[in-house]
């Protein structure tokens, strides 16, 4: 009897699991999508080859959100210093996330938007602004509007109140807020996902007051943020605790997954991190354990449905087009008026005396 | 996107065994081709040199964004339209080419990232597509090429003559752009779009063998993208446009295991070749054999398809060659899979005392010490029977100042002048030196160049952030015609009898003086600390009364019992005042 009332109960408390993880999905999909696309802005803010751990969490994150869709021109990634091919890589080409070479993070398909010199405070304002110069290439431009969702990722040498670019300039929680406040002006995100790696990372969320920004940071005020292990074959350090177990939390999601924001919160507890990872929450108005992980690390598929039942018909063609067609059928008539002969010349000058 | 498109396309293409270049309605005259060529070199190493290219059956001046681009690249070729570009050479590079060791390079490329570009004749503003140019190939190939500004950008006057045709055969200096940034790195971010230019991308065919990270295991690696038209026939009143990629690089087999530098597919790629790109007109991998030494032959596990001498003026090469797309379908009949080449010597690899010099090499480098003053030093090597006229052009930063009436021009002490000399001072900030001259180098004999400058100072924000570790300096470019084709490396037969070559030197690297960045905050801190020993002793001058202190002898006196007095006095005082 004993036996038949515990399947009972576990039947019912079963059933009634799975109607509430039901229901949580029916209102999730009633809910409607808030956003529509999304982005990811990834710096690697530090130079030199003993902070190659630096790029090899920021290549973990630009792994994880590039498996799980977000495409390459949606990504801008920034890479202080040149650690796959760097002389002192006894494996050109590679960077990897433990001294076990398990995973490769910088890939074989990788494209880096920002690199070397480039990668300075002023442009990562300037990106995150959409202030950039005239000229700037598209790869270059973050050019989200107010349906994106933006998971901004920054890892360096930190202390409170800064982070340090380059070691040499620093931008401060200050003019960090200050950015992301242009952009909430400027409808430039839906909500933003700031995870920072630094020694003392809370501090680079304090200042923020803009709505809808979830801020993590790998450690709290006061604290250091460690790295995990070393690797004896190439001397230096591979990557820092945070994003270490963050990885292998991501490792494990694929787009499909139920996973909430809340759970990533928990990725890093400090028995393992040593550091105290924090989440600011207040600016966020969603309640995080209702929010997917692949709302920022995943990619919304771009679908759009075109009418084109009635005489409404969408033209790919602008005035642009007609005007330079005829430009060409002008340039097309003048090469044929007057017929010009192509010739080779010397490559080496003739000298006239 | 049309990345992703292209691929599948490929995808399809590759699958399905069916060209695709008449049923995509394109014009019949495009053409793609890949070549592959192996040259062993005397010192043991192995040079490796991929050749895509791609012929765009369309007149240069008419090319537009809405064309339909068959096997061209789109990006290239929108860029291409916007810009009016009419010529681009376009290379990223990382090492140095020992042409002493290692003969030519079919493509000479310095180190880091070096473009030139000639615009079209109706490009009403080059000076700002030259702008455009650099912002796009920047974004496109993931190099920092947005850092060619006005202080890195020269017109060459002699030098870089563009290599296609030319609208009757005329050529407008002003047209023509040339940068190098020596600084540049070279990895897999950069190989990955260049990549992508290709119909097949790397899926299939020879370039299914560039994986980055055994390319970039290499002692050398370049890779390069050259655009120029060319005739269409013998008339040649129209053009078509010719884009070439190749990829040069030198790798060194291993003689540890065996002794042997016996070589494959696998042991330099890691991979062999599994599928054909059908989108070739001619896949072929070619092994120089001339040097092939009788007593320890190179031989070959899978016999060749067969033996081609071809000529270059008077010199002759012999080349084993491998059709790919006969070899792999005979292996898709015989259902086998992998294609792979092993080369395997028969004996020990003996390294040779002396190797084959080319005729014209150069050196570069930096003379003097300290961070003040300086020079450089640019070697010319004729191992040559004859005279040969050279052109040199050089680039220096503006934050070194040259000083003309310092440039001699040696051969064996002897003070020789230059045919014609160029030189266009720098600009701060805005214009480097610009040298060029032509030059008659002796029949065997070494010509030595140079010429002092001095260190400029930077204002500190102008530093880079590594700014100890020096800035550099561009290689200078020797460009020059043969009168031999010995060790150069040339895919097509000639029978002119003078080669053009173009030679890079050495890049320098140069210690500028740098300020001390921390200063600023030594500065905080002594002040401060000064400061905060001063304020003490001066507070306590300023605002205190100063008295005179009861004798010692006074106190003594007192007796115990006054003092036990004095205690409680003093707390009843206490008292009240609370």
């Amino acid at each position: 009897m004993d036996v038949r009332v515990l399947f009972a109960f576990f039947f019912i408390a079963n059933a009634f699991e799975k109607t509430v993880a039901v229901s949580a999905k029916v209102e999730r999909f009633f809910e409607g999508k808030r956003h529509t696309n999304n982005w990811a802005v990834l710096v690697c803010s530090s130079r030199y080859w003993f902070n190659y751990r630096h790029v090899a969490n920021v290549l973990s994150i630009y792994r994880s959100v590039k498996r799980l869709g977000i495409p390459d021109n949606r990504i801008i990634l920034m890479l202080a210093d040149d650690m796959p091919c760097n002389s002192r890589n006894p494996k050109p080409g590679t960077v990897f996330n433990n001294a076990h070479h398990h995973i490769n993070v910088y890939g074989d398909d990788v494209e880096v938007d920002y690199r070397g010199y480039e990668v300075t405070v002023q442009n990562f304002i300037r990106l995150l602004t959409g202030r950039v110069n005239e000229g700037t290439p598209r790869s270059k431009q973050l050019l989200t509007d107010e349906g994106s969702n933006i998971l901004i990722y920054l890892t360096g040498h930190g202390g409170e109140g800064f982070l340090k670019f380059q070691d040499s300039e620093e931008i401060t929680s200050v003019e960090l807020s200050d950015a992301f406040e242009q952009m909430y002006q400027k409808r430039r995100y839906n909500e933003i996902l700031l995870i920072t790696e630094t020694c003392q990372a809370e501090s680079m969320a304090s200042k923020l007051y803009s709505p809808n920004i979830l801020g993590i940071g790998s450690s709290k005020i006061g604290e250091d943020s460690l790295s995990h292990h070393g690797d004896p074959t190439i001397g230096v350090y591979v990557i820092d605790r945070y994003t270490y177990y963050a990885l292998e939390f991501l490792e494990k999601v694929s787009i499909n997954s139920s996973k909430s924001l809340s759970d990533f919160f928990s990725i890093c507890p400090k028995r393992v991190c040593i550091s105290t990872v924090t989440v600011r929450k207040d600016l966020f108005k969603r309640d995080p354990k209702n929010v997917p992980l692949t709302d920022f690390f995943g990619n919304v598929p771009e679908v759009k449905l075109l009418d084109l039942s009635s005489a409404h018909k969408v033209s790919i063609r602008n005035e642009t087009d007609d005007r330079r067609d005829s430009e060409r059928s002008f340039t097309l008539y003048s090469h044929n008026v007057i017929k010009h002969k192509w010739k080779k010349i010397d490559p080496f000058p003739v000298l006239t005396y | 996107m049309m990345y992703e498109m292209r691929a599948l396309i490929t995808f399809f293409a590759a699958f399905c065994r069916v060209s695709l270049s008449e049923d995509f309605g394109g014009s019949a005259f495009d053409r793609y081709d890949e070549r592959l060529l192996f040259k062993p070199l005397p010192d043991g190493q192995v040079y490796a040199h991929f050749e895509f290219s791609t012929v765009f059956d369309e007149h240069i001046n008419d090319v537009f964004w809405v064309d339909h681009f068959n096997l061209f690249p789109l990006a290239i070729g929108k860029f291409l339209a916007n810009a009016k570009v009419q010529e681009m050479h376009f290379s990223l590079a990382k090492g140095f080419w020992k042409n002493s060791a290692w003969g030519y390079n079919a493509r000479d490329a310095p180190n880091g990232a070096e473009l030139t570009v000639y615009f079209q004749s109706f490009q009403d503003n080059p000076q700002k597509a030259w702008r455009d140019v650099t912002s796009v190939l920047s974004g496109h190939f993931c190099a920092s090429l947005n850092f060619i500004d006005k202080a890195a950008t020269v017109q060459p006057v002699y030098s870089f003559k563009p290599e296609g045709v030319l609208q009757n055969g005329s050529m407008r200096n002003d047209l023509l752009f040339y940068a190098a940034l020596p600084h540049e790195a070279l990895c897999t971010e950069n190989l990955t779009p260049w990549k992508k230019l290709l119909p097949c991308f790397d899926k299939a065919g020879l370039a299914s063998l560039l994986n980055a990270r055994h390319i970039f295991n290499s002692h050398f690696v370049s890779l390069a993208l050259d655009l120029k038209p060319i005739c269409v026939n013998s008339d040649c009143y129209r053009t078509s446009i010719s884009i070439t990629q190749t990829i040069s690089l030198i790798f060194n087999p291993p003689v540890v295991f065996d002794g042997k530098k016996s070589w494959s597919f696998i042991k330099f790629f890691g991979t062999p070749i599994k599928e054909v790109c059908q989108l070739a007109s001619e896949s072929t991998v070619l092994i120089d054999i001339t040097q092939n030494d009788t007593s320890n032959p190179l031989t070959f596990t899978t016999p060749p398809s067969g033996l081609v001498v071809k000529k270059f003026g008077e010199k002759e090469r012999k080349f084993a060659t491998f059709d790919l797309k006969s070899i792999i379908s005979e292996y898709k009949q015989q259902n086998m899979s992998k294609f792979n080449i092993v080369s395997l010597y028969k004996k020990n690899h003996v390294y040779a005392s002396t190797t084959n010099p080319p005729p014209v090499f150069a050196s570069r480098y930096i003379t003097g010490y300290g961070v003040s003053q300086g020079g450089i030093t640019c070697d010319i090597y004729n191992k040559l029977d004859k005279s040969v006229q050279i052109v040199y052009f050089d680039i220096i930063p503006w934050y070194l100042r040259i000083y003309v009436h310092t440039l001699k021009i040696t051969v064996a002490n002897k003070e020789i002048k230059p045919d014609t000399f160029y030189y266009k001072p720098a600009k701060d900030r805005s214009q480097p030196h610009h040298i060029e001259m032509l030059l008659t180098l002796l029949p065997n004999s070494v010509t030595t160049i140079h010429f002092d400058f001095d260190r400029q100072y930077l204002k500190w924000t102008e530093y880079p952030p590594d700014a100890n570790h020096g800035v550099y300096v561009n290689s200078a470019v020797i460009s020059l015609k043969l009168p031999t084709a010995q060790n150069m490396t040339v895919f097509s037969e000639t029978s002119s009898s003078d080669f053009f070559l173009r030679i890079h030197t050495q890049s320098l690297l140069v210690s500028l003086a740098t300020p001390d960045f921390s200063m600023p905050y030594n500065v905080i801190c002594l002040v401060s600390t000064v400061v905060s020993l001063a304020f003490g002793p001066i507070h306590n001058l300023t605002t205190r009364k100063p008295q005179i202190p009861k004798s010692d002898e006074e106190s003594k006196k007192q007796s115990l019992l006054n003092r036990i007095k004095n205690f409680f006095q003093n707390k009843k005082s206490h008292e009240k005042s609370d």
